[in-house]
Order: C-alpha cells, then sequence, then structure tokens
C-alpha cells in the first residue's frame, strides 16, 4: 500500500472566519442510513439519517448537499431537525418529490446508504419573537429554528401558505410538535383563503418584529415587498440552482443590490431581503 | 507519496498525474473541508482575467444526462486578488500552482503572463483559449491555428515557466490547433474543454441558461473527449492533459492509456467531493494489482 493516505473525513484545516452569521464549523462528508421516514401525503417525507456520533450539529437556516443515485448532481436540502446521540447524529430533512432524484429518497428502503455533506452555508439570526414566513416546502427549517428558539425560551410565530388541503398532515405535524402556526392555503380549504403574505398583516408589521422567510422565489419577492413597504427588510432563505454547494461551481447565485452577485451556497442561503435585487433576480 | 503514480509534463514534475479543472475548484480553498490540497499532483485555478469579473446572469447551470451545463461566464476575482489573498494560503511546496488565465486580446495574456513570471509560487500556466461562454472573443483564440499559434507565440516570448493550452472541441480543425500551439512553443496540452450544448425550458419555451448555451460536462462528454486525446497524441510531441467526465480511477486509465500523461476531473467533484482524493488512491490500488507504474500506462492503447 502507498504511504500518505489519507482516508479520514477531515476537519484538519482553519476554521472559516465567520461574518457572525456563519457556524464556524468546517462540514463534513457523511456516509449515513435511512433510520426513518415519515409521509405526509404523496409528495411530501421527513426523512431521518443516521450519521457519525461526531458529526456537527448545524444551525436552524444550514443545509446539506444529498446526492441521490437517481439523479446527476446533489441537491441542497435546509436543515429540518437533528439530535445527537451516544451513537450517532439523527440529521433530518422534509423532501418533496419533483422527480425521479428525489422520488428515490420516498421510496428507498430503510436502512439504505445516503451519502450528504454539510453543514453548508450561514444561518438564521435567531431573534427573539421571529415571524417565520413558509411557502409550501419552504417550511423544512422552521422546525429546527422553533426548536432551537425554545431551548432560550422564544417561542416561534410560524405563518405558512400551502395550495390546497393536501397539506392537513404536515401542518398538523407541527402542531403536534407545539408549533404555534397559521395557515393560508390558495383554495381555502385550510386556514384563510389566500396567499401566506396575507397573513403578515399591518398589525405584525406594526410591531417591528424579526421576518424570517422560505419557500418559492415569487412567494419570496412578495414578503421583502411587503416589508419594503414598511420600511423594514427580513430575513429570506434563497435556493438557487447548485451543483457543489461548496462555492466551486459558482452557479448558485444571487444578484445583489450593491451590485454584482453574491453565492447562495456559500453567502447565503440566508440573505437579508435589502441586500437583493430584486429588478435582476430571475425567479 | 507512491512513487508509482509520479509523471512528469515536460520539465514539471507531478507526484501523481491528478489534478482539478479548472473552474471547479475556486483558488484552492473550497475543498479543503474535505481533504488537504496537497494530495493533489497540481492545482489549476479558476479563470483568472486582468480584472474582476461578475461573469453571467443566472440561471447558469442545468442539469442534464449524465452531465451538465455551465455558463458561469468567468466569475472571477482577478489576477492581482488572487496573488494577493490566495496564493499565500497555498502550500507553498509539494504542490505545483498552475493558474488559468484568460484574455481578450494577446496583450492582455501577455499581461496576465508578465504578471505570473513575476510569482514563485505560481509553476505554469493554462491559457484558456476555449472558454465557451463569454461571447466570441473567448472561442475566437482556440477554433483557429493561426490565432493559436500567435497568441501562444506571444506569451512563450515572455514566459519561461510551463506553458499550457487548453484547446476546445468546437474547433473545426482541433488538431491543427494543437500543432500550432505545440509549434509556437506550448509545453502541454490539456484536451479538452467542454462541448458547448443547451437545454430548452418548454414551459417557458426558452433557453434555460441565461447565456443560452452553455459548456457540457460530465461523463456524458467522456466518450467524446477519451477519442479527442487519442487524436491529438498521434498529432504532436509534447504531453497531453486528458479532461472530459472523468469520476473514477478506471476512467482516467482510460485517458492514459489514450495516451495522456495527466488528467483533470472537474463535474465529478460537484457530486463527490472527496472525488480527487478517491481517485488518487484508485490509481494506487490499480497500481498494487497490476504491478504497474501510471508512466508504463500511457499511450498503451495508442499503438
Amino acid at each position: 500500500m502507498s504511504n500518505g493516505r489519507s482516508r479520514s473525513q477531515g476537519r484538519h484545516t482553519n476554521r472559516r472566519t465567520g461574518d457572525g452569521f456563519t457556524s464556524g464549523e468546517m462540514p463534513c462528508l457523511l456516509q449515513g442510513q435511512l433510520q426513518h421516514r415519515v409521509c405526509f401525503g404523496e409528495s411530501v417525507a421527513r426523512v431521518d439519517i443516521l450519521v457519525d456520533a461526531n458529526a456537527i450539529i448545524p444551525q436552524p437556516g444550514q443545509f446539506y448537499m444529498i446526492h441521490s443515485p437517481a439523479g446527476f448532481l446533489p441537491r441542497p436540502f435546509s436543515v429540518h431537525d437533528a439530535a445527537p446521540s451516544a451513537r450517532h447524529t439523527r440529521l433530518s430533512f422534509l423532501v418533496q418529490s419533483y422527480g425521479p432524484a428525489v422520488q428515490w429518497m420516498l421510496e428507498v428502503p430503510l436502512g439504505s446508504n445516503w451519502t450528504l455533506w454539510g453543514p453548508l452555508g450561514n444561518r438564521f439570526r435567531m431573534q427573539a419573537r421571529t415571524i417565520a414566513v413558509a411557502g409550501g416546502i419552504g417550511i423544512a427549517p422552521f422546525y429546527w429554528m422553533a426548536k432551537r428558539l425554545r431551548e432560550t425560551g422564544q417561542q416561534l410565530r410560524l405563518l405558512a401558505g400551502f395550495r390546497d388541503g393536501s397539506s392537513a398532515p404536515l401542518i398538523d405535524y407541527h402542531r403536534e410538535a407545539g408549533i404555534e402556526i397559521r395557515v393560508a392555503t390558495e383554495t381555502g380549504e385550510l386556514g384563510e383563503k389566500g396567499y401566506v403574505t396575507e397573513l403578515l398583516s399591518a398589525e405584525l408589521l406594526a410591531e417591528g418584529v424579526p421576518v424570517a422567510a422560505c419557500g418559492p422565489p415569487a412567494m419570496l419577492a412578495a414578503v421583502a415587498q411587503r416589508l419594503a413597504s414598511t420600511g423594514g427588510s427580513c430575513e429570506l432563505s434563497m435556493e438557487e440552482t447548485m451543483a457543489c454547494g461548496v462555492g466551486a461551481c459558482l452557479g448558485c447565485v444571487v444578484p445583489m443590490s450593491f451590485g454584482g452577485v453574491a453565492l447562495c451556497c456559500k453567502d447565503g442561503p440566508i440573505f437579508s431581503s435589502a441586500l437583493i435585487d430584486w429588478k435582476r433576480y430571475h425567479g | 507519496m507512491d512513487n508509482r503514480l509520479t509523471t512528469t509534463l515536460g520539465d514539471l514534475s507531478l507526484k501523481n498525474p491528478v489534478m482539478n479543472a479548472s473552474g471547479t475548484f475556486g483558488y484552492g480553498e473550497v475543498y479543503a473541508p474535505f481533504f488537504p490540497v496537497e494530495r493533489l499532483g497540481a492545482m489549476i485555478t479558476k479563470g483568472l482575467t486582468p480584472r474582476p469579473r461578475v461573469g453571467n446572469e443566472p440561471p447558469r447551470i442545468v442539469e442534464t444526462p449524465s452531465g451538465m451545463l455551465n455558463a458561469i461566464g468567468l466569475n472571477n476575482i482577478g489576477i492581482e486578488a488572487f496573488i494577493a489573498d490566495k496564493l499565500p494560503q497555498l502550500p507553498a511546496t509539494d504542490l505545483p500552482v498552475i493558474i488559468n488565465v484568460m484574455g481578450e486580446s494577446v496583450t492582455e495574456f501577455v499581461e496576465l503572463a508578465r504578471r505570473a513570471a513575476q510569482c514563485p509560487g505560481i509553476s505554469g500556466l493554462e491559457l484558456n483559449i476555449s472558454c465557451p461562454n463569454v461571447g466570441k472573443v473567448g472561442l475566437a483564440f482556440g477554433v483557429d491555428p493561426a490565432m493559436t499559434g500567435d497568441l501562444v507565440a506571444a506569451v512563450r516570448a515572455v514566459y519561461s515557466k510551463h506553458l499550457m493550452v487548453k484547446l476546445t472541441p468546437q474547433a473545426p480543425d482541433m488538431l491543427a490547433v494543437a500543432r500550432s500551439a505545440e509549434r509556437s512553443g506550448a509545453d502541454s496540452l490539456s484536451v479538452v474543454n467542454t462541448y458547448l450544448g443547451m437545454k430548452i425550458d418548454i414551459r417557458r419555451r426558452k433557453p434555460v441558461l441565461s447565456n443560452r448555451t452553455g459548456g457540457l460536462s460530465g461523463p456524458a462528454i467522456r466518450p467524446l473527449a477519451v477519442r479527442a486525446v487519442y487524436e491529438v497524441v498521434r498529432t504532436v510531441e509534447i504531453p497531453v492533459v486528458g479532461t472530459g467526465g472523468i469520476e473514477t480511477a478506471e476512467n482516467a486509465l482510460e485517458f492514459i492509456m489514450a495516451g495522456a500523461k495527466a488528467v483533470q476531473v472537474g463535474t465529478a467533484q460537484f457530486r463527490n467531493p472527496r472525488a480527487l482524493v478517491d481517485l488518487i488512491d484508485g490509481l494506487s490500488d490499480y497500481c498494487d494489482s497490476q504491478q504497474v507504474c501510471i508512466a508504463e500506462l500511457v499511450g498503451v492503447a495508442n499503438e
């Protein structure tokens, strides 16, 4: 055998110099096993992956790249929940099928091997009295955020928008976890009829509370506009097509209001809505 | 270090034949959490221009069957920021650092080469005469044997260290471009850059990429690239570095057996952040099991 090999999954380099909202921890390549899967209807599931006990516990808003054997490129997934234990660290994600790569995640048997790397990106600021605005599967990071805020005695207020009543199991699951959630559906089958941005009422905004949002591009733009109309800004978890997730491919750019672009994977995925150049944002 | 993996590119000695492909590795820092960069035979930077470039508007990348299209548009920090901020962070020994450079004119290329020549930490240049994503200027040199020859000669006149030229498969006669680069003083050729492609979003009824076209990489182009290496090796005397869809040691061995003295690996890293070191370990395992050195395998399928 050759000398000087290092097959270890290293954390051997200096810690990234953070801006205050990076986690300061270096990402790791992880091999995990699918321990548990809870389906919420036909196309959405929570997947629990067991990885090495020494794995870093991620911060709310951070993400992992998960490589599905049914897709060519890996895809980014926000951390939905995490728990350390003596033997394993459990990392949980909410996945929604929109093609074969994620469909694999909904169908692969328990115990199967998963390849993922992270934690990646920056995190939410975790401010007291935060209102979280979620669109569809964009609800994913707020379960973990609510759990972490609760550890410091704070309650996350969650406003969640969905297309129709098929999201009922996902909403129930959040309520059962003790998360305060108000719902809007486009069909009116659950909660208020309309878009989730309409739940972001003038009274709420008048409180001047911090707002964090995650969801489809049009919804993020609408939330940003709503905040801007009151002279405020919010934190947005942006999603762009990524190839690598680590700052190598330069594919996932977000246009910045001060000119140029930022990388969603390295500079984000959490951005202040005031920093995004919405005129150049393609959505 | 595994001595059976050593290779040479002219006067450049490499401890193994594996380097990253430009534009998939930042400036040597992005995969540092996953493996020590000094494991590589050599490192190649993201394409550097005289001044920083923002690159193209998104969407810049899209997945395709067994590959991806990219149209990044040479988003880079510029050669001065690289020399000031990134180069000092790289290992001073045991890792040849090759900078990929792209100018919009012969004058700009020469300016980049002169600047690189002043830096002891830079072991060589890879001339990017084949970027498909920055308008006409990116490909202009690489598709034309005469323009390539003039450019390589001009850079050669001011640069004495290793000079690699990255060929584009978009050239109507790539072998003529290869011959021209060799005649004008290139030390090695990297073969090949991405193939131009396009994906249409049928819902929006327009190309997915903002640049409309992009460079196709990944296993989709591997057989095309193996054949390109095979032909170039038969055409020139200078060493060839094979690249295009390499993911594993077995893939790399195809290029080596076609005649490449080293390989570059790009897109595979996006699917496995440790792809480069897994590949190096795989080559060691192969040399163990076959009782051979990499140098003995170069060109064995190209007799």
